[in-house]
């Protein structure tokens, strides 16, 4: 690859600025995975409800059959 | 034969047949009532009329309505669904085909003519507008449809689209547009419309994705196969992520923080993944569409010494709604009863159907830009508060053609060093830009990130420019930091060149008037 080698003192300087950003970028990620995942339960809860009001309701009808 | 005889005397006698291809020129858009003549009314060609007048421009002058359509969307919702009904459906559609003034048609011959065709070689693409399928089911008729955004009014800005093939009469047509249709309002609802675009939209565009009918997608967002389509009630957006995984996208959603007064880096990543070209599925307050564009303010936002990003610049979107004409402009603040809905005030969440091998999230590149300015020892950057950052992914591959393209601007080391980076499939391109590059498109300095790194890399780039200098990262060995492979390339005398602003996903529209 092409290109010169640049001064390591800057090197370490900027290793020391950008090193902190990885805890950063991790948390932002996973706390909107947490989001995600939040709201995908609540959304899987009501759909547990939907079913289980629809199963009963079927199954008081049944009961009533002849 | 005596026999026979008798049985032709009992047919009765059969009615004049309706032409199959009628051709009505419009002179203005009250002309679509014309529609009306000639369509039964179980396509509701009343309303379809209310629609096209007040949604097409005037650039529209023709329509070519095509009876007996055999349409693969709406017959995979006959055959599992309307067939099954007591009430009769009929299994046929009609399409309309729209063109500009240019364009004839010859009753007798069937053919179609251009005002200065040339024998052999006749495209009609640049005078074809697209087409619209009319479904024989009384309500919510419009189906399958291909617009192109330049003849719907309302939708200036920057839209996702693709070619797509039309064959009618013996000709293949191309147009670009975003698949668009209506709710059948029983067994498909808003979000099942929604999917459906997204999916066709990507088996147009990337042979990779298969191509879903309607009935399948009604049929993929539940765990169980009940063995036909029932009417829906709608669907969460846990179903239309169900929905999209198994058409073989990897879904990423993304709620909006309410704990946050405004959570901007929702919308920071809501443009980023626009600015992609990916459409995204979003879900609104007992609603979902899909955003398929945007339009740039007419100048930068107000300057409020803090680093802006391409939200910022953000006009308003254009999304596609299955109640609306396609290409809606939404507000990103005004709400109801001026608007509809607003970008900032009704998006609860959104998702985007990603391709493989993308795994470093919008979320973490925007978590990078602070990093990138640390860079300010090595390259010539303006300050964060000066800046308007605009991120997205495209693929190296692309990447590559846009420079070649642009190869007057790179100084000849930098664009060998370009042609042979190892790039990953998709890269996020940032782009810095001070408020005067915004407005002359162009940028101050452009880094390209690997999209395929993982989120506990340091600053995963391969390369970090501006006009006089670049930074090269060697990506080939792992457990070696970015930094400690930096190279620096340095160009002498590029003084007046500039970088121009890579867009490239996204067409720009031309309304014709």
């Amino acid at each position: 690859m092409k290109g010169t080698k640049p001064d390591p003192q800057k090197v370490e300087e900027l290793r020391k600025k950008i090193s902190s950003v990885v805890p950063q970028v991790v948390k932002a990620v996973e706390d909107r995975e947490r989001l995600a995942a939040a709201s995908r339960y609540r959304e899987l809860e009501g759909l547990k409800k939907k079913n289980q009001s629809a199963a009963t309701a079927s199954s008081e009808d049944a009961r009533k059959q002849p | 034969m005596d026999a026979i005889s008798e049985v032709d005397d009992e047919i009765p006698e059969v009615a004049e047949q309706k032409s199959v291809y009628t051709w009505i020129s419009l002179d203005t858009n009250d002309d679509f009532d014309k529609l009306c003549a000639y369509i039964d009314p179980e396509y509701a060609p009343g309303i379809v009329s209310d629609f096209l007048k007040n949604g097409l421009s005037p650039a529209v002058k023709a329509v070519l309505v095509e009876a007996n359509y055999v349409d693969k969307d709406y017959r995979s919702t006959y055959y599992s669904f309307y067939s099954k009904k007591g009430l009769y459906y009929r299994s046929d559609c009609v399409r309309l085909h729209f063109f500009d003034q240019t364009v004839h048609f010859d009753e007798a011959s069937l053919r179609l003519s251009y005002e200065r065709a040339y024998a052999g070689d006749v495209n009609f693409t640049d005078h074809y507008f697209g087409y619209m399928v009319l479904r024989p089911t009384g309500v919510k008729t419009i189906g399958r449809s291909l617009i192109n955004a330049d003849v719907v009014l309302g939708a200036e800005g920057r839209v996702i689209d693709a070619l797509h093939k039309v064959h009618v009469l013996g000709y293949k047509l191309l147009v670009r547009g975003f698949p668009w249709m209506q709710q059948h309002s029983d067994i498909s609802r808003c979000a099942h419309a929604a999917c459906w675009a997204i999916l066709r939209h990507y088996s147009e565009r990337f042979p990779s994705y298969p191509e879903r009918l309607v009935s399948e997608i009604t049929m993929m967002a539940h765990p169980v196969n009940s063995g036909g389509l029932v009417p829906s009630l709608g669907l969460n957006v846990l179903q239309a992520e169900r929905v999209l995984l198994q058409a073989g996208a990897f879904p990423l959603r993304i709620p909006r923080d309410d704990m946050l007064a405004c959570d901007t880096s929702f919308y920071r990543q809501l443009t980023a993944y626009v600015e992609s070209g990916f459409p995204v599925f979003v879900s609104l307050p007992e609603h979902a569409i899909v955003i398929v564009g945007y339009r740039w303010r007419d100048d930068v936002s107000p300057n409020n010494a803090v680093c802006r990003h391409a939200w910022d610049e953000v006009q308003h979107l254009l999304v596609v709604d299955d109640t609306q004409m396609p290409y809606l402009a939404i507000p990103k603040q005004d709400p109801p009863p001026d608007n509809l809905y607003s970008a900032e005030g009704d998006i609860d969440a959104f998702i985007v159907p990603l391709p493989e091998k993308l795994f470093y999230p919008a979320e973490a590149v925007e978590q990078q830009v602070a990093a990138l300015f640390e860079f300010h020892g090595f390259l010539e950057l303006p300050s964060e508060a000066e800046s308007i950052v605009r991120y997205f992914v495209t693929t190296g591959a692309a990447f590559r053609q846009f420079v070649r393209a642009n190869e007057s601007a790179y100084d000849l080391n930098l664009l060998q060093a370009i042609m042979e980076i190892p790039f990953s499939q998709f890269i996020w391109v940032v782009e810095i830009a001070t408020e005067a590059d915004w407005r002359a498109k162009t940028v101050t300095a452009r880094a390209v990130l690997d999209a395929s790194a993982s989120v506990t890399e340091v600053v995963p780039l391969w390369l970090f420019q501006t006009v006089g200098k670049a930074l090269v990262f060697n990506r080939e060995q792992v457990g070696v930091a970015a930094i400690d492979s930096m190279k620096e390339l340095e160009f002498a005398g590029r003084e007046g060149f500039v970088l121009t602003r890579m867009e490239v996903n996204l067409r720009g529209s031309n309304i014709k008037e």
